[in-house]
């Protein structure tokens, strides 16, 4: 009786821990995804900010993916400009992030080659408390054991309630243009 | 006449003075040197970390862009970045980052750029060792 109850003990431990490495495996990560946004108007000084600390998690069984951006990490040339950003546009103290979930449509992990095959996300980027839906085409490909995924897309200040001075107005351009470039290794 | 002159000579010598000052402080500011700033606060990784966690809001208006000195036990080295104890992701201007291993302790000052949910870390960046211990 006892030695029944130890096995199962044992076969419970076993099955933990199959049922662990099994569901670990399907998780593709990067901690150092680059994140860039540009709202640049020619003749004027370029708005552009960098940030390589981004976090991107996808799930290659249910082909979940979602992302963090800590806005404290994006990277000015112009460090007045970070704090113009920081303080009046963003309000990072209260806002201190921007997260993206989503989903890769069609996506299947086991068809990726080295070749760039075309995949379409779809998803909501959540900022100063406004949520903005977004569906733009990524081009993803397989690099030894990484995924790679790159892409761009647009959003305006006025999808997440942001007012721009009207004394800084011809400075910033309307579209903000974001551009992504991760590598995703399997955890 | 002659003083005339020497008014208006002053008035656009002013002028391109500001000018010149105004420019240099819109376009050239510095950014912050966190290697030489002081940490306003030093605290163990665990600590730091369950602020975040317990009190997300909270810890953010409290340490967010602060410098702050950590100590803890590398748990990860890879690239330019050092985990501490498993919750502190600590990024290195890649000619600051150390030649540490794993198990070690350490500790480090740098600014605390906030809390990510999905890696469950608390991020540092810009960090410098502040001493080293085996």
């Amino acid at each position: 009786m006892k030695n029944t109850k130890s096995l199962l003990a044992l076969l419970l431990i076993i099955t933990t821990f199959i049922v662990n490495t099994l569901g670990a495996q399907t998780k593709y990560i990067d901690k150092k995804g680059n994140l860039t946004f540009e709202a640049s108007e020619e003749l004027f000084e370029p708005v552009k900010a960098t940030n390589a600390s981004v976090t991107v998690i996808l799930n290659t069984e249910t082909n979940d993916i979602a992302s963090l951006a800590l806005i404290k990490s994006f990277r000015f040339k112009n460090s007045l400009m970070e704090e113009h950003f920081n303080e009046n546009y963003i309000e990072s103290e209260t806002y201190p992030k921007a997260t993206f979930k989503g989903k890769l449509l069609d996506f299947n992990f086991s068809d990726l080659t080295e070749n760039i095959t075309e995949v379409i996300v779809d998803g909501k980027i959540e900022l100063r408390g406004k949520e903005k839906q977004i569906r733009t085409t990524l081009n993803t490909k397989k690099s030894n054991d990484s995924i790679i995924i790159q892409g761009s897309f647009t959003v305006t200040p006025a999808d997440f309630d942001i007012e721009i001075p009207s004394i800084v107005k011809n400075k910033i351009a309307k579209e903000i243009v974001v551009t992504l470039d991760f590598k995703l290794t399997k955890k | 006449m002659k003083r005339n002159k020497i008014i208006i000579l002053t008035l656009i010598i002013l002028v391109f003075v500001v000018g010149g000052l105004v420019y240099n402080y819109t376009f050239n500011t510095k950014h912050r040197n966190i290697s030489v700033e002081e940490a306003t606060v030093s605290m163990s990784a665990e600590n730091l970390y369950n602020h975040f966690y317990n009190n997300e809001k909270l810890a953010t208006t409290k340490y967010l862009d602060k410098v702050i000195e950590i100590e803890g036990k590398i748990t990860s080295v890879e690239n330019n970045e050092i985990i501490l104890n498993d919750k502190i992701q600590v990024s290195f201007n890649i000619d600051k980052m150390p030649k540490v291993a794993e198990q070690i302790l350490l500790t480090i000052k740098g600014r605390c750029v906030g809390y990510d949910e999905l890696l469950e870390v608390v991020k540092i960046d810009q960090a410098t060792v502040i001493n080293k211990q085996n």
